[in-house]
C-alpha cells in the first residue's frame, strides 16, 4: 500500500482553504489510517476502526505538522506520525504491554523450512539464539524474520559483510517486501489449490457412485487427471516462490552457493542447539 | 514549525526521515552506529515502512466494515463497503438545522444511518426484496438487538446505542461500529 506522494503534498497545500480538497485528502490517507495497526503492528479490525477514529478526531491538527515542501516522502513522516499515535492510543487505552511485536505476529507468514518443530515458541526460539554466534543468529534474523532485526543483528550485519547501515536497512527493506508480496502470492495460489481439490473430490464421487455409460466415465477420468496436472502445477509454483527473498538475501555474499551454504550452515546450527537444549531439558 | 527532533535528540527529524528515504547522510550513518537509541527507531521505522509498502489490502474479499462517530454536524466515517456518502436530511429540527445522514449499499440494498436525539437509527431500503432477514447483534452477545424476518419495503431500527455490532442481513455480516461523539476525549 502507497501513498501518492505528489497529490497528497498538493492537496496539503489546498486543503486548508477549500473544503473540497480536505475532503479529498481525507478520502486519501482514510484507508491508510484504518489499515496502519493491522499491517504495521498486526491488530485486529476493531483495533483499526478505533484508531481510525481517534487519528481522525486529530488529523488537523496532526498534517499542520508536515511542511509540504519538506524534501521527504509524505509516507515516511506519516508512518513516523502514525507510529506515535498509536503509542498515545495504547496509553489511552492503558495497553502498554503491546507495543512490542512478538514471533508469534509473523510465524503464519514465514515460510518454514528453518524451524523442524510446527508449533516453535517465540521462547524456544531466541532460547537457541542465545547459543549461537551473533552473525549466524543475524543471518537467521534476516532471512527468515526481517521484522524482528535488532539494533546488535544490524550493526553486526554492518561490521561483518562490510556494509554500510544504510545499505542493511535497505536490504531488511527488500527482503520484507519479497517476503509480503510471495506470502500474498501463496495465499492466493493455495486458495486455487482448493477450489481444484473441491472440484476433483466432486468428479470422484460422480466416478464412485454414478452408474453412467463407459465414455461418460472416461470423459470424467480425463477431467481429473487435467485437474491433477493443473494441481501439479501450481504446487510446484508455491514451492519455487521463495526466490526473491533469496536472491535478495544472496547479495550480501559473493555468489549464489556460498550464500545457501552460510545459511544451511546457521540452521544447522540453530538445530542442532535446538536439540541439545531439548535433551538437556532447558526447553520443553 | 518548532525543530522536532528525533531518537536521542542529535538529529532533526526531517534529516533522519531523508536518510530512510535513501539520501545519503554520513553524520546520520556514523551516529547511528554508537546510538542504540536512533538505531532502534529507525529499525522500526524501517520495518513499518517496507512492511505497509510491501502489503496489498485489495484482497480482502467478503469482509465488510462501517465506523461511523457522530460529530456536531457531520458524521466520521470508514468504510470497506464501494459506496457510501453523506446527505441531507428533508426534516429540519428545533433550531432550524438539517441532520446529515450516511448511506452506503450492499447489494440490493441501501442503508442509511442518521443520529437522532437518543442514539442511532439504521434504515433499510430493501427494494422489495422477498423473504429477508436482518438482525443486529452487539458484538459479544447472542441475542439479537433487532430482528425481522419477512418482506418489507423499508426496515428500521431505532435507538441504537453506540457500540459495537454485527448487522446480518440474510447471509451478509456487516461489522458496526458506532460511536458517539465523546468516544475519545484527548
Amino acid at each position: 500500500m502507497k501513498l501518492d506522494d505528489k497529490k497528497v503534498k498538493i492537496l496539503l497545500k489546498e486543503y486548508s482553504k477549500d473544503e473540497q480538497k480536505a475532503k479529498e485528502l481525507k478520502n486519501e490517507l482514510s484507508t491508510y489510517i484504518y489499515y496502519f495497526p493491522k499491517l504495521a503492528y498486526k491488530r485486529d479490525f476493531d483495533f483499526c476502526g478505533d484508531f481510525y477514529l481517534y487519528v481522525i478526531e486529530r488529523i488537523e491538527s496532526i498534517l499542520k505538522n508536515f511542511p509540504p515542501d519538506a524534501d521527504v516522502k509524505f509516507q515516511t513522516w506519516f508512518n513516523y506520525v502514525l507510529k506515535n499515535q498509536y503509542l498515545n492510543f495504547l496509553r489511552f487505552n492503558r495497553e502498554e504491554n503491546f507495543v512490542k511485536l512478538s514471533f508469534d505476529d509473523y510465524k503464519d507468514e514465514i515460510f518454514i523450512d528453518f524451524f523442524d518443530e510446527p508449533e516453535m515458541e517465540e521462547k524456544k526460539i531466541f532460547k537457541v539464539f542465545e547459543n549461537i554466534d551473533g552473525v549466524d543468529r543475524a543471518i537467521l534474523k534476516l532471512y527468515y524474520i526481517p521484522e524482528m532485526l535488532e539494533t546488535t543483528d544490524l550493526k553486526l550485519i554492518s561490521k561483518y559483510f562490510s556494509m554500510s547501515v544504510s545499505n542493511v536497512l535497505e536490504l531488511q527493506r527488500k527482503i520484507i517486501n519479497h517476503q509480503k508480496s510471495e506470502f500474498q502470492k501463496v495465499k492466493e495460489l493455495s486458495s486455487k489449490v482448493k477450489e481444484i481439490n473441491s472440484i476433483i473430490v466432486e468428479l470422484k464421487y460422480k466416478l464412485y457412485k454414478d452408474s453412467s455409460r463407459l465414455d461418460e466415465k472416461n470423459e470424467i477420468m480425463l477431467k481429473i487427471a487435467r485437474l491433477e496436472a493443473k494441481r501439479f502445477k501450481i504446487v510446484k509454483k508455491i514451492v519455487s516462490l521463495n526466490d526473491g527473498v533469496f536472491q535478495a538475501f544472496s547479495t550480501i555474499f559473493d555468489s549464489r552457493k556460498k550464500a545457501q551454504y552460510r545459511l544451511k550452515i546457521a540452521r544447522e546450527k540453530f538445530r542442532f542447539y535446538f536439540l541439545k537444549l531439548k535433551k538437556e531439558g532447558l526447553i520443553e | 514549525m518548532g525543530w522536532v527532533v528525533f531518537g536521542c535528540g542529535k538529529f532533526d527529524e526531517f534529516r533522519v526521515f531523508a536518510f530512510l528515504d535513501g539520501k545519503k547522510d554520513l553524520e546520520i550513518e556514523n551516529h547511528i552506529m554508537e546510538c542504540d537509541e536512533c538505531l532502534g527507531e529507525i529499525i522500526d521505522l524501517n520495518r513499518i515502512n517496507s512492511t505497509i509498502e510491501g502489503s496489498n489490502i485489495r484482497n480482502l474479499k467478503g469482509i465488510n466494515f462501517i465506523i461511523l462517530r457522530k460529530t456536531k454536524e457531520d458524521f466520521d466515517f470508514f468504510t470497506t463497503l464501494g459506496f457510501s456518502k453523506l446527505k441531507v436530511a428533508g426534516v429540519r429540527k428545533q433550531n432550524n438545522t438539517k441532520n446529515k445522514i450516511w448511506m452506503a449499499r450492499v447489494g440490493n440494498i441501501e442503508i442509511s444511518i442518521s443520529s437522532l436525539e437518543t442514539g442511532f437509527e439504521i434504515s433499510l431500503d430493501t427494494d422489495k426484496l422477498k423473504n429477508f432477514k436482518v438482525e443486529l447483534i452487539r458484538r459479544g452477545e447472542t441475542l439479537p438487538v433487532f430482528s425481522k424476518t419477512g418482506s418489507y419495503e423499508k426496515v428500521s431500527i431505532k435507538g441504537i446505542e453506540t457500540g459495537k455490532y454485527e448487522l446480518k442481513i440474510n447471509e451478509e455480516v456487516l461489522f458496526l461500529s458506532i460511536q458517539g461523539k465523546e468516544a475519545f476525549k484527548s
